[in-house]
Protein backbone atom coordinates (compact mmCIF):
# COMPACT_ATOMS: atom_id res chain seq x y z
CA UNK A 1 0.00 0.00 0.00
CA UNK A 2 2.76 2.38 0.94
CA UNK A 3 4.57 1.65 -2.31
CA UNK A 4 1.42 2.35 -4.27
CA UNK A 5 1.33 5.84 -2.90
CA UNK A 6 5.01 6.39 -3.65
CA UNK A 7 4.53 5.19 -7.20
CA UNK A 8 1.51 7.44 -7.62
CA UNK A 9 3.47 10.47 -6.48
CA UNK A 10 6.42 9.70 -8.72
CA UNK A 11 4.18 9.15 -11.71
CA UNK A 12 2.52 12.46 -10.99
CA UNK A 13 5.87 14.22 -11.06
CA UNK A 14 6.92 12.36 -14.17
CA UNK A 15 3.70 13.32 -15.92
CA UNK A 16 3.90 16.95 -14.89
CA UNK A 17 7.11 17.43 -16.86
CA UNK A 18 5.81 15.64 -19.92
CA UNK A 19 2.44 17.40 -20.00
CA UNK A 20 3.81 20.73 -21.24
CA UNK A 21 5.40 18.98 -24.22
CA UNK A 22 2.23 17.01 -24.92
CA UNK A 23 0.07 20.13 -24.80
CA UNK A 24 2.42 22.15 -27.02
CA UNK A 25 2.55 19.33 -29.54
CA UNK A 26 -1.24 19.24 -29.89
CA UNK A 27 -1.71 22.95 -30.41
CA UNK A 28 -0.28 23.45 -33.86
CA UNK A 29 -3.96 23.56 -34.75
CA UNK A 30 -6.04 25.85 -32.59
CA UNK A 31 -8.27 24.17 -30.04
CA UNK A 32 -10.34 25.07 -27.02
CA UNK A 33 -9.73 23.52 -23.65
CA UNK A 34 -12.19 20.69 -23.66
CA UNK A 35 -11.42 19.55 -27.21
CA UNK A 36 -7.73 19.49 -26.33
CA UNK A 37 -8.50 17.45 -23.23
CA UNK A 38 -10.46 14.93 -25.25
CA UNK A 39 -7.79 14.80 -27.91
CA UNK A 40 -5.09 14.06 -25.35
CA UNK A 41 -7.29 11.50 -23.64
CA UNK A 42 -8.06 9.77 -26.95
CA UNK A 43 -4.35 9.35 -27.52
CA UNK A 44 -3.91 7.86 -24.08
CA UNK A 45 -2.67 10.93 -22.22
CA UNK A 46 -5.13 11.31 -19.35
CA UNK A 47 -5.05 14.71 -17.67
CA UNK A 48 -7.11 16.31 -14.93
CA UNK A 49 -9.27 19.24 -15.93
CA UNK A 50 -7.97 21.11 -12.93
CA UNK A 51 -4.42 20.60 -14.21
CA UNK A 52 -4.91 21.34 -17.89
CA UNK A 53 -6.52 24.79 -17.70
CA UNK A 54 -4.04 26.35 -15.32
CA UNK A 55 -1.26 24.81 -17.42
CA UNK A 56 -2.64 26.40 -20.61
CA UNK A 57 -2.74 29.72 -18.87
CA UNK A 58 0.80 29.40 -17.63
CA UNK A 59 2.12 28.45 -21.06
CA UNK A 60 0.35 31.48 -22.47
CA UNK A 61 1.85 33.79 -19.87
CA UNK A 62 5.26 32.39 -20.82
CA UNK A 63 4.59 33.39 -24.41
CA UNK A 64 4.45 29.83 -25.77
CA UNK A 65 0.74 29.94 -26.57
CA UNK A 66 -1.70 32.52 -27.88
CA UNK A 67 -5.41 32.56 -27.10
CA UNK A 68 -8.59 34.20 -28.25
CA UNK A 69 -12.22 34.15 -27.28
CA UNK A 70 -14.02 33.10 -30.41
CA UNK A 71 -17.37 31.85 -31.63
CA UNK A 72 -17.19 28.97 -34.07
CA UNK A 73 -19.93 26.91 -35.67
CA UNK A 74 -22.50 29.20 -34.05
CA UNK A 75 -21.74 27.70 -30.65
CA UNK A 76 -20.98 29.51 -27.41
CA UNK A 77 -17.85 31.65 -27.24
CA UNK A 78 -14.83 29.58 -26.28
CA UNK A 79 -11.23 30.34 -25.63
CA UNK A 80 -9.09 28.94 -28.42
CA UNK A 81 -5.41 28.25 -27.86
CA UNK A 82 -2.71 27.92 -30.51
CA UNK A 83 1.05 27.59 -30.33
CA UNK A 84 3.07 30.80 -30.86
CA UNK A 85 6.25 31.24 -32.90
CA UNK A 86 8.27 31.12 -29.72
CA UNK A 87 6.33 28.05 -28.66
CA UNK A 88 7.24 26.31 -31.91
CA UNK A 89 10.93 27.01 -31.41
CA UNK A 90 10.75 25.74 -27.84
CA UNK A 91 8.82 22.65 -28.88
CA UNK A 92 11.44 21.76 -31.51
CA UNK A 93 14.16 21.84 -28.88
CA UNK A 94 12.06 19.92 -26.38
CA UNK A 95 11.29 17.24 -28.94
CA UNK A 96 14.97 16.70 -29.60
CA UNK A 97 15.74 16.47 -25.88
CA UNK A 98 12.84 14.13 -25.35
CA UNK A 99 14.02 11.72 -28.06
CA UNK A 100 17.50 11.66 -26.57
CA UNK A 101 16.06 11.05 -23.12
CA UNK A 102 13.87 8.21 -24.30
CA UNK A 103 16.86 6.65 -26.03
CA UNK A 104 18.95 6.90 -22.88
CA UNK A 105 16.22 5.49 -20.68
CA UNK A 106 15.63 2.64 -23.07
CA UNK A 107 19.26 1.62 -22.80
CA UNK A 108 19.27 2.01 -19.05
CA UNK A 109 16.17 -0.01 -18.49
CA UNK A 110 16.92 -2.82 -20.93
CA UNK B 1 -27.24 26.16 -13.73
CA UNK B 2 -27.18 27.48 -10.20
CA UNK B 3 -24.75 24.77 -9.10
CA UNK B 4 -22.29 25.88 -11.75
CA UNK B 5 -22.74 29.52 -10.69
CA UNK B 6 -22.02 28.60 -7.11
CA UNK B 7 -18.98 26.56 -8.09
CA UNK B 8 -17.55 29.37 -10.19
CA UNK B 9 -18.20 31.96 -7.51
CA UNK B 10 -16.35 29.77 -5.05
CA UNK B 11 -13.36 29.40 -7.36
CA UNK B 12 -13.38 33.14 -8.09
CA UNK B 13 -13.28 33.97 -4.42
CA UNK B 14 -9.78 32.51 -4.24
CA UNK B 15 -8.48 33.97 -7.49
CA UNK B 16 -6.34 37.07 -7.84
CA UNK B 17 -8.50 40.07 -8.68
CA UNK B 18 -6.99 40.92 -12.04
CA UNK B 19 -7.50 37.52 -13.69
CA UNK B 20 -10.73 36.66 -11.96
CA UNK B 21 -13.30 37.52 -14.64
CA UNK B 22 -11.26 35.93 -17.40
CA UNK B 23 -10.60 32.67 -15.59
CA UNK B 24 -14.19 32.47 -14.41
CA UNK B 25 -15.42 32.81 -18.01
CA UNK B 26 -13.08 30.10 -19.16
CA UNK B 27 -14.08 27.68 -16.43
CA UNK B 28 -17.73 28.35 -17.18
CA UNK B 29 -17.32 27.68 -20.88
CA UNK B 30 -15.44 24.49 -20.15
CA UNK B 31 -17.96 23.27 -17.62
CA UNK B 32 -20.73 23.89 -20.10
CA UNK B 33 -18.82 21.97 -22.75
CA UNK B 34 -18.46 18.98 -20.50
CA UNK B 35 -22.05 19.03 -19.27
CA UNK B 36 -23.32 19.38 -22.81
CA UNK B 37 -21.34 16.42 -24.02
CA UNK B 38 -22.33 14.24 -21.11
CA UNK B 39 -25.97 14.92 -21.76
CA UNK B 40 -25.57 14.27 -25.47
CA UNK B 41 -24.02 10.92 -24.67
CA UNK B 42 -27.03 10.02 -22.58
CA UNK B 43 -29.44 11.47 -25.05
CA UNK B 44 -31.31 13.57 -22.50
CA UNK B 45 -30.93 17.15 -21.22
CA UNK B 46 -28.58 17.90 -18.35
CA UNK B 47 -30.09 17.52 -14.92
CA UNK B 48 -28.87 18.38 -11.47
CA UNK B 49 -27.22 15.00 -10.83
CA UNK B 50 -25.47 15.28 -14.13
CA UNK B 51 -23.97 18.64 -13.29
CA UNK B 52 -23.05 17.46 -9.83
CA UNK B 53 -20.99 14.62 -11.25
CA UNK B 54 -19.13 17.00 -13.57
CA UNK B 55 -18.36 19.42 -10.74
CA UNK B 56 -17.23 16.55 -8.56
CA UNK B 57 -14.78 15.62 -11.28
CA UNK B 58 -13.42 19.20 -11.37
CA UNK B 59 -12.74 18.89 -7.68
CA UNK B 60 -12.29 21.26 -4.77
CA UNK B 61 -12.76 24.87 -5.96
CA UNK B 62 -10.01 26.06 -3.61
CA UNK B 63 -7.47 23.65 -5.12
CA UNK B 64 -8.47 24.64 -8.63
CA UNK B 65 -8.04 28.32 -7.79
CA UNK B 66 -4.67 27.64 -6.20
CA UNK B 67 -3.43 26.03 -9.39
CA UNK B 68 -4.32 29.23 -11.25
CA UNK B 69 -2.85 31.74 -8.91
CA UNK B 70 0.88 32.18 -9.07
CA UNK B 71 1.20 34.34 -6.00
CA UNK B 72 3.32 32.98 -3.19
CA UNK B 73 1.41 30.98 -0.64
CA UNK B 74 4.13 31.16 1.98
CA UNK B 75 5.63 33.94 4.05
CA UNK B 76 9.32 33.23 3.63
CA UNK B 77 10.58 30.82 1.00
CA UNK B 78 13.68 28.62 0.91
CA UNK B 79 15.75 31.42 -0.64
CA UNK B 80 15.47 33.60 2.45
CA UNK B 81 14.68 31.09 5.16
CA UNK B 82 18.24 30.43 6.35
CA UNK B 83 19.06 34.12 6.50
CA UNK B 84 15.80 34.71 8.36
CA UNK B 85 16.48 32.12 11.05
CA UNK B 86 20.09 33.25 11.40
CA UNK B 87 19.14 36.90 11.74
CA UNK B 88 16.37 36.17 14.22
CA UNK B 89 18.68 34.09 16.37
CA UNK B 90 21.39 36.71 16.42
CA UNK B 91 19.08 39.56 17.26
CA UNK B 92 17.30 37.59 19.97
CA UNK B 93 20.55 36.36 21.52
CA UNK B 94 21.97 39.87 21.72
CA UNK B 95 19.05 42.26 22.05
CA UNK B 96 17.00 40.32 24.59
CA UNK B 97 19.68 39.93 27.30
CA UNK B 98 20.91 43.50 26.82
CA UNK B 99 17.36 44.84 27.00
CA UNK B 100 16.63 42.76 30.06
CA UNK B 101 19.74 43.85 31.96
CA UNK B 102 19.36 47.53 31.10
CA UNK B 103 15.65 47.47 31.92
CA UNK B 104 16.34 45.71 35.20
CA UNK B 105 18.92 48.26 36.30
CA UNK B 106 16.76 51.17 35.27
CA UNK B 107 13.74 49.74 37.04
CA UNK B 108 15.70 49.00 40.20
CA UNK B 109 17.25 52.47 40.18
CA UNK B 110 13.97 54.36 40.19
CA UNK B 111 11.64 52.09 42.11
CA UNK B 112 11.28 51.33 45.75
CA UNK B 113 9.07 48.31 45.14
CA UNK B 114 9.81 44.74 46.11
CA UNK B 115 12.62 43.41 43.93
CA UNK B 116 10.65 40.27 42.97
CA UNK B 117 7.82 42.40 41.60
CA UNK B 118 10.29 44.49 39.61
CA UNK B 119 12.08 41.43 38.19
CA UNK B 120 8.75 39.88 37.23
CA UNK B 121 7.69 42.99 35.38
CA UNK B 122 11.03 43.26 33.58
CA UNK B 123 10.80 39.62 32.44
CA UNK B 124 7.29 40.22 31.13
CA UNK B 125 8.46 43.34 29.28
CA UNK B 126 11.36 41.38 27.82
CA UNK B 127 8.98 38.75 26.42
CA UNK B 128 6.87 41.49 24.92
CA UNK B 129 9.96 43.05 23.36
CA UNK B 130 11.03 39.67 21.95
CA UNK B 131 7.61 39.16 20.37
CA UNK B 132 7.73 42.60 18.79
CA UNK B 133 11.22 41.93 17.41
CA UNK B 134 10.06 38.59 15.94
CA UNK B 135 7.09 40.31 14.32
CA UNK B 136 9.08 43.05 12.61
CA UNK B 137 11.86 40.74 11.48
CA UNK B 138 9.32 38.31 10.02
CA UNK B 139 7.40 41.08 8.32
CA UNK B 140 10.60 42.52 6.84
CA UNK B 141 11.67 39.17 5.45
CA UNK B 142 8.18 38.50 4.08
CA UNK B 143 8.41 41.82 2.19
CA UNK B 144 11.90 41.07 0.94
CA UNK B 145 10.69 37.66 -0.21
CA UNK B 146 8.14 39.44 -2.39
CA UNK B 147 10.69 41.80 -3.88
CA UNK B 148 13.21 40.87 -6.53
CA UNK B 149 16.09 40.95 -4.07
CA UNK B 150 18.24 37.91 -3.67
CA UNK B 151 20.42 36.89 -0.74
CA UNK B 152 24.15 37.56 -1.10
CA UNK B 153 25.14 34.04 -2.04
CA UNK B 154 22.88 33.75 -5.03
CA UNK B 155 23.70 37.29 -6.11
CA UNK B 156 27.29 36.16 -6.49
CA UNK B 157 26.29 33.17 -8.51
CA UNK B 158 24.30 35.39 -10.84
CA UNK B 159 27.04 37.92 -11.51
CA UNK B 160 29.84 35.39 -11.79
CA UNK B 161 29.90 31.63 -11.86
CA UNK B 162 30.73 29.85 -8.65
CA UNK B 163 34.20 28.36 -8.44
CA UNK B 164 35.77 25.98 -5.95
CA UNK B 165 38.16 28.71 -4.82
CA UNK B 166 35.20 30.57 -3.32
CA UNK B 167 34.86 27.89 -0.67
CA UNK B 168 35.53 29.51 2.69
CA UNK B 169 38.25 28.07 4.91
CA UNK B 170 37.00 25.80 7.65
CA UNK B 171 36.72 27.92 10.77
CA UNK B 172 39.50 27.14 13.22
CA UNK B 173 38.34 26.02 16.58
CA UNK B 174 38.43 28.65 19.32
CA UNK B 175 41.52 28.30 21.45
CA UNK B 176 40.37 30.88 23.96
CA UNK B 177 37.04 29.88 25.40
CA UNK B 178 34.44 32.55 26.03
CA UNK B 179 34.54 31.64 29.71
CA UNK B 180 38.29 32.21 29.89
CA UNK B 181 38.05 35.66 28.32
CA UNK B 182 35.07 36.64 30.45
CA UNK B 183 36.86 35.49 33.59
CA UNK B 184 39.93 37.52 32.59
CA UNK B 185 37.87 40.63 31.95
CA UNK B 186 35.98 40.21 35.22
CA UNK B 187 39.27 39.84 37.07
CA UNK B 188 40.63 43.05 35.49
CA UNK B 189 37.48 45.02 36.34
CA UNK B 190 37.37 43.49 39.80
CA UNK B 191 40.97 44.41 40.63
CA UNK B 192 40.50 47.96 39.39
CA UNK B 193 37.36 48.31 41.50
CA UNK B 194 38.98 46.71 44.51
CA UNK B 195 42.03 48.98 44.48
CA UNK B 196 40.03 52.10 43.64
CA UNK B 197 37.59 51.43 46.48
CA UNK B 198 40.27 50.23 48.93
CA UNK B 199 40.38 53.57 50.86
CA UNK B 200 36.70 53.01 51.67
CA UNK B 201 36.40 49.26 52.05
CA UNK B 202 39.82 48.31 53.44
CA UNK B 203 40.54 50.57 56.39
CA UNK B 204 40.56 50.61 60.11
CA UNK B 205 39.08 53.29 62.36
CA UNK B 206 41.36 54.84 64.92
CA UNK B 207 41.11 57.85 67.23
CA UNK B 208 42.91 59.90 64.58
CA UNK B 209 40.45 58.91 61.83
CA UNK B 210 40.40 56.14 59.24
CA UNK B 211 43.68 54.45 58.30
CA UNK B 212 43.71 52.73 54.90
CA UNK B 213 45.28 49.32 54.27
CA UNK B 214 47.02 50.40 51.06
CA UNK B 215 49.90 52.76 51.57
CA UNK B 216 48.56 56.26 50.65
CA UNK B 217 51.96 57.24 49.20
CA UNK B 218 51.32 54.81 46.34
CA UNK B 219 48.51 57.02 44.99
CA UNK B 220 51.11 59.46 43.66
CA UNK B 221 52.63 57.26 40.96
CA UNK B 222 52.31 53.55 41.55
CA UNK B 223 48.55 53.15 41.64
CA UNK B 224 47.90 55.29 38.53
CA UNK B 225 50.35 53.00 36.74
CA UNK B 226 48.42 50.02 38.13
CA UNK B 227 45.14 51.43 36.78
CA UNK B 228 46.74 51.95 33.38
CA UNK B 229 48.05 48.39 33.22
CA UNK B 230 44.75 46.92 34.45
CA UNK B 231 42.82 49.03 31.94
CA UNK B 232 44.98 47.80 29.09
CA UNK B 233 44.57 44.25 30.40
CA UNK B 234 40.80 44.67 30.29
CA UNK B 235 40.95 45.78 26.63
CA UNK B 236 43.29 42.88 25.92
CA UNK B 237 40.77 40.45 27.42
CA UNK B 238 38.03 41.89 25.22
CA UNK B 239 40.22 41.30 22.17
CA UNK B 240 40.87 37.73 23.38
CA UNK B 241 37.12 37.27 23.50
CA UNK B 242 36.57 38.74 20.04
CA UNK B 243 39.46 37.03 18.24
CA UNK B 244 39.26 33.73 20.09
CA UNK B 245 42.62 32.44 18.91
CA UNK B 246 46.26 33.18 19.70
CA UNK B 247 47.03 35.19 16.60
CA UNK B 248 50.53 36.75 16.36
CA UNK B 249 49.27 40.22 17.35
CA UNK B 250 47.32 38.91 20.30
CA UNK B 251 50.22 36.76 21.47
CA UNK B 252 52.75 39.61 21.26
CA UNK B 253 50.40 41.86 23.23
CA UNK B 254 49.96 39.13 25.80
CA UNK B 255 53.73 38.64 26.18
CA UNK B 256 54.45 42.36 26.46
CA UNK B 257 51.60 42.91 28.89
CA UNK B 258 52.79 39.95 30.97
CA UNK B 259 56.38 41.21 31.10
CA UNK B 260 55.26 44.73 32.00
CA UNK B 261 53.03 43.38 34.75
CA UNK B 262 55.80 41.17 36.15
CA UNK B 263 58.25 44.07 36.11
CA UNK B 264 55.70 46.33 37.79
CA UNK B 265 54.86 43.88 40.56
CA UNK B 266 58.50 43.05 41.20
CA UNK B 267 59.46 46.73 41.38
CA UNK B 268 56.43 47.50 43.55
CA UNK B 269 57.05 44.90 46.22
CA UNK B 270 60.82 45.35 46.30
CA UNK B 271 60.97 49.16 46.40
CA UNK B 272 57.69 50.15 48.04
CA UNK B 273 55.83 49.44 51.22
CA UNK B 274 52.53 48.24 49.81
CA UNK B 275 50.81 47.82 53.14
CA UNK B 276 50.40 51.02 55.10
CA UNK B 277 52.73 50.84 58.20
CA UNK B 278 50.19 52.89 60.16
CA UNK B 279 47.54 50.28 59.36
CA UNK B 280 49.70 47.54 60.83
CA UNK B 281 50.38 49.70 63.83
CA UNK B 282 46.69 50.43 64.29
CA UNK B 283 45.83 46.76 64.10
CA UNK B 284 48.61 45.81 66.52
CA UNK B 285 47.66 48.56 68.97
CA UNK B 286 50.95 50.38 68.44
CA UNK B 287 53.19 47.43 69.29
CA UNK B 288 54.78 46.45 65.97
CA UNK B 289 57.31 43.70 66.43
CA UNK B 290 59.88 42.66 63.81
CA UNK B 291 58.06 39.35 63.53
CA UNK B 292 54.80 41.00 62.62
CA UNK B 293 56.50 43.24 60.06
CA UNK B 294 58.19 40.22 58.50
CA UNK B 295 54.94 38.30 58.42
CA UNK B 296 53.23 41.14 56.53
CA UNK B 297 56.16 41.45 54.12
CA UNK B 298 56.14 37.72 53.57
CA UNK B 299 52.42 37.68 52.81
CA UNK B 300 52.80 40.46 50.26
CA UNK B 301 55.77 38.73 48.63
CA UNK B 302 53.94 35.42 48.49
CA UNK B 303 50.95 37.03 46.76
CA UNK B 304 53.29 38.80 44.34
CA UNK B 305 55.06 35.50 43.60
CA UNK B 306 51.74 33.74 42.86
CA UNK B 307 50.62 36.53 40.53
CA UNK B 308 54.01 36.55 38.78
CA UNK B 309 53.95 32.79 38.28
CA UNK B 310 50.44 33.08 36.73
CA UNK B 311 51.82 35.68 34.32
CA UNK B 312 54.78 33.44 33.47
CA UNK B 313 52.41 30.58 32.76
CA UNK B 314 50.16 32.87 30.68
CA UNK B 315 53.12 34.03 28.57
CA UNK B 316 54.33 30.48 27.97
CA UNK B 317 50.84 29.20 27.26
CA UNK B 318 50.08 31.94 24.73
CA UNK B 319 53.34 31.27 22.85
CA UNK B 320 52.66 27.54 22.81
CA UNK B 321 49.09 28.10 21.57
CA UNK B 322 50.28 30.61 18.98
CA UNK B 323 52.62 27.98 17.51
CA UNK B 324 49.76 25.50 17.34
CA UNK B 325 47.50 28.10 15.75
CA UNK B 326 50.08 28.94 13.08
CA UNK B 327 50.13 25.34 11.88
Amino acid sequence: MENDELVQNMLLELRRGVLSIAVLSQLSREQYGYSLLKGLSDQGMEIDQSTLYPLLRRLESQGLLQSDWRIMDEARPRRYYVISTQGKAVLTKLKREWSAMVETMKQMLS
Amino acid sequence: MSLIDRYIAEVGRHLPEKDRADIEAEIRSTLEDVVEEKSQQRGKPADEANIEAVLQQFGDPLLLAQKYSQTKRYLIGPRWFDAYVDFLQRILYTAVPVFMIVALFMALAVTSENIIVVVGRVVAETFKMGAIVCFWVTLSFALVERSDARPNESQNSVTKAWTVSQLPELPKKRQISVGEAVAGATLAVGSIALVALSPIIARVQTDNGAVPLVNPDLWQVWLPIFFAIAGITLIHELFKFKIGNWTPALTITNVILGLVSITYITALVTTQQVINPEYIAALADGVVTAELRNAVLWTVDLNAAIIISIYVWSIGNSIRMARRFAK
